[in-house]
C-alpha cells in the first residue's frame, strides 16, 4: 500500500523531476492538475477521488499562490472560521502527512532538526515546522492554533508564525464544559474574528454564518457515509479513510467538502448494493485510533490483504461535533471544540471508543502509537483496561507517521500479526 | 495534605482552608510507574504515577499533554484518595484571569467540602468560600506567602552575587516548600526555634507557614553577612572569571532534581540564576492584596462565578480568587503559557544582569514543552545576545551521569576558552 494511492514510482520520478516548493508556486501546476481531473474521472477514476483532489487543489491554489489570505491553523481549529472569513486555511501538521506521501518529509524533518528542535517530538510538527523553514510551505498572513489536545501543534505554530512575522492567535480551549467555559472561548473566538480583518486585508467575518452553512451541509452527508460503513462487511477500506482525515481535518466551511462526502456516500451505497467489498472474506474488523503511517509501507497489504482483517472505522473519522448554529457563530464554533472527545477527562474518549466498537461491529482496537503523541499515547494503558472489561482485545502498536527512521515495517507486521492470531483463536478459527 | 504539580496553581487555597499543601518533588520513580504511563513520557508526570497515602490530596495543573494523562491514570486506577484537575489559562489578558479566578474558587469550594468532611464536621460547619471569614483568611494567608516569596527571592539573590551556592539556594528553596507541608503548629520545632518574626510572617496560626518561616528566617541567619550558609558554598564564590570559573544560568521548565546544579558548581561553572519552577519562577512576584482591597471582599463572588471575559471585570480587584489568579497568570512565565516574546526577554535580562556567559537548558526527557522551549531561546537569546546554551536532557537519577558530566566539562571548557580564561 502506497499512501494515498499513489505509486511509488511515480513518486520518485516526481521528485526527482521538479522541485515541489518551485511547481507548488506555479499558476501553470494548477491549470494542468485541474485539467487533468475530467481526463482521470472519464477513464475511471473514482468521483469521490476526484471530488477530493479538487478540494485539496483550489484550497492549494488559494493558498500558495495567494489567491487568498493564507491562515495556518492548528488541527483542531473549527477551518469554519478561516473559509468563512475568506480566508483559505493551512494544517501544517496535516500537511506533513502529504509530504510524506510524496516522499519529502525526510527534508522537512531534517531542516526542523538543524532549528534544535529533538527528534522525541511528534514528527508530524517536526515536518510541519521543517517544511516552513524550507519554504516547501505557503507564506501565512496569520496563525490560529487552539490549545486543547496537543502541545505540539501550538508551539511549532507559534515558531512558524515568528518565521513569517505574521500575527499569531491562540483560542485557549476551557477543560471543562461549564456555561463560564464556553462563554470564555466564544469571546476569543469573536475577538480573533474582530481583529483578523483589522490586520490582514481581504477578511471580513461576514461569510461566516454561510461557512457554518456548507459546514453543516457536509456533515449531513458525511454522517450518512459513517453510518454506511457499519455495513458488515466495510463498504471502504480503513487504510483509505485514514488518507482523507486530511480533508476532515481540513475542509469543514470549504464549498468542496459536501460534494466530495456527497461522491463518497454515493460510492460506499453502490458497493454495498453491488457486495462488491474491498476486503475479500472478511474476517476480523478493527477500529484504529490515532493516525498511519503515511509514508510506503506493507502493513495495510498484510493487514487487508493476507489476514482479511479491515479497519472498519478510525476514531479521527468520528464527527463529535452538533449542528453548528449560524446565527450564533462564535458560540456554535465554541462548542464544536469543546465537544471534542480528546479533550477532557479520558472518560469522555473511553465514551467514544465504546460507542464506536458498537456501532461498527469492532472486534479489536489498535492504536497507532505515533512516536511523540503524548495526548494519545498517554492513555493507552486506561483504553487497554477499559477494553479488556469489555472483552475487546486491545494493540498499541508503536511506530511513526512521518518519520520512516523511526517505523519498523517488520516489527510492526509481526505485532500485528500476533494480534490478529488472538481474534483468530478467540473466533474459534 | 494537598500536593500540588504545579508553580501556577496558589498553595494560599488549601493553606487558607487549613490543609497542608506544597509542590510535590520527587526524587525518583515509582517502579510501577510503566503500568500507568508509557515509557517515553516526561518522568515528573509519571513520577505522580504511584499509591499516594492517605489524606493526600493531588492538585494536577493542565500544564502539559503528559500532566493531562497523568490526571487521567491517577483518577482512574484509584491511586490517590482525591485528585483536582487544575485548568490553568495559557494566556494572562483580564478575560484568562477572570476565568482562571472561577477556577480557583471552584477549587476552594472542592478543597472545603474535603476538609469538612475529613473533620466529620456538620454540614452548618461548612466553609462558605465567599464569606467574609474565608476572604479574611485566604488574604492574610496570601500575605504571608507574599513575605515567603521576597524571603526567596532575597536567597536568590544571595546565589546571584555569589554569597551562597545555586545548591544551597535550591535546597533552602525546597526545605521552604517542605514546611508548608506542615500540618500543626507545633511540627515546625518547639516553640524556641520558631522567633516571633517568623510566626508573624507566617500568619500566626497556619503551622506550615510559620514552619516555612521559621525554615526561611534560619537561612538568612546562616547566610547573613559573613558570607556563605554551608562548607559546601565555596563552590559559587566569586565573579565572572576569578578562579577560572565562569558565570552561566540555567533554563528549565522542570528541573527534576537540585544534583544538576551541585554537578555544574563542581564543574567550575557559577550558576547564577535558575529558570525553573523550582527556582526563581515560583518566587519572584507578589499577590497585591492589602488591607484596602479586603473592604471590598464579597463584592468579588460575582466576578469569580461570573468568569468569562464578556461579563467584564468590574469590581474584580476586590476578590482574593482574582487577585490570585492576575498574580499568579502573570508570574515570570514558563513555557507552558503563550506570552509572545516576554519569555525569551526575561531570560536574556536575567542572563545580562547577572552576566551569564552562557545557559543550560535543562530538559526532563520527553518534555515536549521544553523541547520546543529550548529551540525557541536558543534562536531568539542565543543568535539575538550571542549566549552559547547547552541542551541537557534527564530522568531522576541521572544528573550525575558520566554522560552529562562530560557534556557539562565541555561545556565549560568551550566557554572558559571564550572568556580566555
Amino acid at each position: 500500500m502506497t499512501g494515498f494511492g499513489i505509486p511509488s514510482g511515480l513518486r520518485r520520478a516526481a521528485r526527482r523531476a521538479v522541485r515541489p516548493e518551485v511547481v507548488l508556486r506555479r499558476r501553470w501546476a494548477y491549470r494542468v492538475a485541474s485539467a487533468a481531473l475530467p481526463l482521470l474521472e472519464r477513464n475511471g477514476a473514482r468521483p469521490y477521488k476526484v471530488a477530493a483532489t479538487r478540494c485539496v487543489l483550489s484550497d492549494f491554489a488559494d493558498a500558495y499562490l495567494g489567491r487568498k489570505p493564507c491562515i495556518f491553523a492548528s488541527a483542531f481549529v473549527p477551518t469554519e472560521l478561516v473559509y468563512g472569513m475568506g480566508g483559505v486555511p493551512f494544517l501544517p501538521e496535516a500537511a506533513a502527512g502529504l509530504a510524506a506521501a510524496f516522499g519529502l518529509a525526510a527534508e522537512s524533518l531534517s531542516a526542523c532538526e538543524a532549528l534544535w528542535y529533538s527528534p522525541d517530538l511528534c514528527s508530524f510538527h517536526r515536518a510541519g515546522l521543517g517544511g516552513a523553514a524550507a519554504g516547501l510551505l505557503p507564506r501565512p498572513s496569520a496563525v490560529i492554533v487552539s490549545s486543547h489536545l496537543c502541545d505540539g501543534g501550538k508551539r511549532s505554530l507559534f515558531h512558524m508564525s515568528r518565521l513569517a512575522g505574521c500575527p499569531f492567535y491562540m483560542l485557549d480551549v476551557p477543560y471543562s464544559s461549564s456555561d463560564r467555559a464556553a462563554r470564555w472561548l466564544a469571546s476569543q473566538i469573536e475577538q480573533v474574528a474582530r481583529d483578523l480583518p483589522r490586520r490582514v486585508p481581504g477578511l471580513s467575518a461576514e461569510g461566516l454564518p454561510h461557512a457554518l452553512e456548507r459546514s453543516n451541509e457536509a456533515l449531513t452527508e458525511y454522517e450518512r457515509t459513517s453510518a454506511l460503513r457499519r455495513n458488515v462487511p466495510a463498504p471502504w477500506r480503513g487504510s483509505e479513510a485514514l488518507n482523507y482525515v486530511l480533508l476532515f481535518l481540513w475542509s469543514w466551511g470549504s464549498p468542496w467538502l459536501a460534494p466530495f462526502y456527497r461522491a463518497l456516500r454515493v460510492h460506499l451505497e453502490r458497493t454495498v448494493a453491488a457486495g462488491d467489498f474491498p476486503v475479500l472474506g472478511e474476517r476480523h474488523r478493527l477500529l484504529w485510533l490515532n493516525l498511519r503511517p503515511y509514508y510506503d509501507t506493507g502493513v495495510f497489504k498484510y493487514l487487508e490483504g493476507d489476514w482479511a482483517s479491515s479497519v472498519a472505522f478510525e476514531e479521527y473519522s468520528f464527527a463529535y461535533w452538533p449542528r453548528l448554529n449560524p446565527r450564533e457563530p462564535f458560540a456554535s464554533l465554541a462548542e464544536k471544540m469543546m465537544s471534542n472527545f480528546g479533550w477532557g477527562p479520558i472518560e469522555r474518549r473511553l465514551e467514544v471508543i465504546a460507542r464506536l466498537v458498537g456501532d461498527y461491529s469492532i472486534d479489536g482496537v489498535v492504536q497507532f502509537g505515533q512516536w511523540g503523541c503524548r495526548q494519545s499515547n498517554g492513555g493507552a494503558a486506561i483504553i487497554a483496561r477499559e477494553l479488556k472489561g469489555m472483552g475487546i482485545p486491545f494493540l498499541n502498536l508503536d511506530g511513526d507517521g512521518v518519520d520512516a527512521r523511526c517505523g519498523s515495517e517488520a516489527q510492526a507486521v509481526t505485532r500485528l500479526g500476533a494480534f490478529i492470531e488472538l481474534l483468530e483463536a478467540r473466533r474459534g478459527g | 495534605m494537598v500536593l500540588v504539580s504545579c508553580s501556577y496553581v496558589p498553595l494560599e487555597i488549601p493553606l487558607a482552608l487549613g490543609i497542608p499543601a506544597k509542590r510535590a518533588i520527587f526524587h525518583e520513580q515509582a517502579p510501577s510507574c510503566e503500568a500507568y504511563l508509557p515509557r517515553d513520557f516526561c518522568p515528573y508526570a509519571k513520577a505522580f504515577a504511584r499509591e499516594h497515602g492517605e489524606g493526600h490530596v493531588i492538585a494536577i495543573a493542565g500544564s502539559c499533554d503528559a500532566m493531562r494523562r497523568a490526571c487521567d491514570a491517577l483518577r482512574y486506577f484509584g491511586l490517590a484518595p482525591e485528585v483536582h484537575f487544575i485548568d490553568v489559562p495559557r494566556s494572562c489578558d483580564g478575560d484568562a484571569e477572570a476565568y482562571y479566578a472561577g477556577v480557583l474558587r471552584d477549587f476552594a469550594l472542592e478543597l472545603a467540602r474535603t476538609a469538612r468532611r475529613e473533620r466529620g464536621d456538620s454540614a452548618e460547619a461548612r466553609v462558605d468560600v465567599d464569606g467574609p471569614s474565608f476572604r479574611r483568611r485566604l488574604v492574610a494567608v496570601t500575605q504571608s506567602m507574599n513575605s515567603l516569596r521576597r524571603g526567596v527571592s532575597r536567597v536568590l539573590e544571595l546565589q546571584a552575587t555569589g554569597r551562597i551556592s545555586a545548591m544551597d539556594a535550591m535546597g533552602i528553596a525546597l526545605e521552604v516548600n517542605d514546611a508548608l507541608g506542615v500540618s500543626r503548629q507545633g511540627d515546625c520545632g518547639s516553640p524556641s526555634d520558631v522567633s516571633a518574626d517568623a510566626r508573624e510572617a507566617g500568619g500566626g496560626e497556619n503551622g506550615g507557614l510559620v514552619a516555612a518561616a521559621a525554615v526561611l528566617e534560619s537561612a538568612m541567619r546562616l547566610a547573613g553577612p559573613a558570607g556563605p550558609r554551608s562548607g559546601g558554598s565555596d563552590r559559587n564564590r566569586g565573579s565572572a572569571g576569578v578562579g577560572g570559573r565562569v558565570r552561566i544560568g540555567v533554563a528549565a521548565t522542570c528541573l527534576l532534581e537540585p544534583a544538576l546544579l551541585g554537578v555544574l558548581e563542581d564543574a567550575g561553572l557559577i550558576v547564577a540564576f535558575v529558570d525553573s519552577c523550582l527556582g526563581s519562577r515560583s518566587f519572584d512576584f507578589d499577590v497585591p492584596v492589602d488591607e484596602g482591597r479586603r473592604d471590598g471582599e464579597g463584592n468579588g463572588h460575582a466576578v469569580a462565578d461570573a468568569g468569562a471575559g464578556a461579563d467584564g471585570n468590574s469590581g474584580a480587584s476586590c476578590d482574593p480568587f482574582y487577585e490570585l489568579a492576575r498574580a499568579y497568570l502573570g508570574k515570570p512565565a514558563c513555557p507552558r503559557m503563550f506570552v509572545g516574546d516576554e519569555r525569551a526577554r526575561r531570560i536574556e535580562s536575567l542572563a545580562r544582569s547577572s552576566r551569564a556567559q552562557g545557559i543550560v537548558y535543562f530538559a526532563p526527557k520527553f518534555c515536549d514543552q521544553a523541547y520546543y522551549d529550548f529551540a525557541e531561546l536558543k534562536k531568539q537569546v542565543g543568535e539575538r545576545s550571542g549566549l552559547p546554551m547547552l541542551l541537557v536532557e534527564g530522568e531522576y537519577g541521572s544528573a550525575e551521569s558520566g554522560q552529562t558530566l562530560t557534556r557539562v566539562a565541555a561545556f565549560r571548557e568551550m566557554l572558559a576558552g571564550r572568556s580566555g580564561l
